[in-house]
């Protein structure tokens, strides 16, 4: 079994970061965000899958450069622009772009491996991925684990598929609360450094917003505890890598969460 | 003479086409779903369809296949609209409201996107990777023109080349890449298949000259937009590209363009500078040059219903005056 190497992870980011790699675009777009915790759920899938080794790698990219596809296109604000902003406009306009090109390139990746089924099973869950969005975005969500399971969705879809295709499941139910924790810690981020949060204001519809944090806040908590007991529950001697690396991340959160309870 | 009359025998499988098209995009989102369909019903000349049933008029004519890959062009091209109009911040497109505009930009960003995720789900019921490489390929290249596009916004140092390249990207690949599609799934010879990509490449390097000279020729009315738009956003085509060999208008467009949105009074008299000078006959003469070349590479097929239509659509475009 290989284990997994940092290397190997900053080696695709690097490859990543390289399509959005363009002076042009760095004059107006920050630096695209590269989900390394989403590359190493991937890698640690397909090495557990009976799969060509050289597709590996193209179906990481791939899946990838779709999630940052749809991630990009989060970043276009709702309302028009200002007719006087012209770095506001450019920076909208190149969003649009950047992730439509993502999109094409994902395309183009698995087209040039001659791997149609995947690029049908990552087009079907990007179809999904934008229902569920809706869903949330004219806020139809009736309790909070509504939105909780909506937010999964979003969150780790396309990723879901890549595992049930290559047949390698036992990691979905970790990856599902890892990664809608994750979005949770970056909505409480977002609100405290009076940002516009989504999911704050999508809640604060029906609550005030600091009871919204306060649950927020409760919640995160909740399912990192509920993460470190499936994680513990991974048969031994498996994912040992990924398994340490998600124990670390753990438990960095903690001690950043007490030192803010500390801070007061 | 009417485009649609060139094809008119492709008419049936046309609306057979129309109505997969409207079947494809009933999302399960209510908002999704009449977002999805507002652009379709806004009608269009689904003129990358044609393009990929009359290229396989000349193969091996499958509807059932065919059908497909031309659904799914249809559908890309529509996706990118609609992003088009967020980038445009359009309200209006084909005398209907826009996405964005009915809506907003997140559920613009949303349609777009379940648009072109359905259809790459329907491009993979072709089995066939030759297909999927052309096509992603041409989207890639699309984006790139795009965002070139906007880099030389206001650029008065831009030359031709540059030009080309952009329009080769932006309009002139998506309809080759419809032609050489429709030979792919025909089972034509690779030496038909690539006569039919060039030929829709000069077509549409033609297309889109036609349109950029048309932006200044014809009126408000015949355009459904004001004339000038594309300088209004920065974007400089050939017209203008000709006539900046004049170093005088060039100081005048470079002054115009100081305050990077150009005001009407100085936009009314750039268009009447460019119409009254020989740029548009030069970049007429581009065009026709360009349709010379598409008709040129008809010659290696048979005389047909198929070919006589490749051949009257570009007759069309050359002498399209709106």
């Amino acid at each position: 079994m290989v284990f997994l190497n940092s290397i190997d992870i900053q080696n695709i980011k690097n490859k990543i970061e390289q399509y959005a790699d363009n002076s042009f675009l760095k004059q107006y777009l920050d630096k695209p965000f590269v989900a390394e915790d989403k590359i190493l759920f991937l890698k640690t899938i397909l090495e557990h899958a009976e799969v060509d080794e050289e597709k590996k790698e193209t179906y990481i990219l791939a899946t990838m450069l779709m999630q940052m596809a749809l991630d990009t296109h989060d970043l276009v604000s709702i309302s028009r622009s200002s007719a006087t902003n012209n770095h506001h406009n450019k920076k909208k306009q190149l969003n649009i772009l950047v992730g439509d090109l993502f999109s094409g390139l994902f395309y183009e990746l698995l087209a040039n491996i001659k791997d149609v089924q995947v690029i049908n099973i990552l087009a079907g869950s990007v179809k999904e991925v934008n229902e569920h969005k809706m869903i949330i975005y004219h806020n139809e969500i009736n309790s909070i684990n509504h939105l909780l399971d909506e937010l999964k969705q979003i969150e780790s879809l396309l990723i879901k598929r890549v595992s049930e295709f290559v047949g390698v499941k036992q990691l979905d139910s970790i990856m599902e609360n890892w990664f809608l924790m994750k979005r949770l810690v970056h909505e409480k981020n977002l609100y405290s450094k009076k940002q516009q949060s989504f999911i704050v204001s999508i809640l604060s519809q029906h609550d005030t917003e600091h009871h919204v944090i306060r649950m927020i806040e409760n919640m995160i908590p909740r399912i990192a505890y509920k993460l470190e007991s499936y994680i513990n529950e991974l048969p031994t001697n498996q994912f040992e890598g990924i398994k340490t690396s998600l124990i670390n991340e753990l438990k960095k959160l903690s001690l950043e969460r007490e030192i803010i309870l500390e801070e007061g | 003479m009417k485009l649609s009359s060139t094809y008119k025998f492709l008419t049936d499988d046309l609306n057979k086409i129309e109505l997969e098209l409207l079947e494809t995009i009933q999302a399960e989102h209510p908002v999704l779903r009449a977002a999805s369909t507002q652009l379709l019903k806004a009608g269009g000349k689904r003129i990358r369809p044609v393009f990929v049933l009359l290229s396989a008029k000349l193969g091996e004519y499958n509807f059932e296949q065919i059908k497909h890959v031309a659904v799914a062009l249809e559908l890309m091209h529509m996706a990118s609209l609609v992003h088009d109009d967020v980038i445009d911040d359009a309200n209006i497109r084909r005398g209907k409201h826009t996405v964005n505009a009915k809506w907003d930009n997140r559920v613009a960003m949303y349609t777009g996107d379940y648009i072109f995720a359905r259809s790459l789900e329907i491009l993979a019921k072709i089995d066939n990777p030759k297909a999927h490489q052309q096509l992603s390929n041409t989207i890639v290249e699309l984006c790139l023109g795009e965002i070139e596009q906007l880099k030389d916004q206001y650029n008065v140092d831009q030359n031709l080349r540059t030009y080309l390249r952009r329009i080769k990207r932006k309009t002139a690949l998506l309809i080759a890449s419809s032609c050489r599609l429709g030979a792919i799934v025909s089972n034509l010879e690779p030496k038909y298949e690539k006569a039919l990509f060039r030929y829709g490449y000069y077509l549409g390097m033609s297309y889109q000259i036609i349109d950029d000279i048309l932006d200044f020729t014809a009126s408000e009315k015949e355009l459904g937009k004001p004339a000038g738009s594309d300088l209004k956003q920065g974007n400089i085509t050939l017209p203008v590209l000709y006539q900046l060999s004049d170093p005088n208008f060039k100081e005048h467009l470079e002054h115009a363009f100081q305050r990077a949105n150009i005001d009407n009074e100085n936009l009314e008299a750039i268009i009447k500078i460019i119409k009254e000078s020989p740029s548009i006959k030069q970049a007429y003469q581009l065009s026709e040059n360009y349709l010379q070349k598409a008709e040129k590479e008809l010659s290696i097929f048979p005389v047909n219903q198929a070919t006589v239509a490749l051949k009257d659509i570009a007759k069309y475009i050359g002498s399209r005056t709106f």
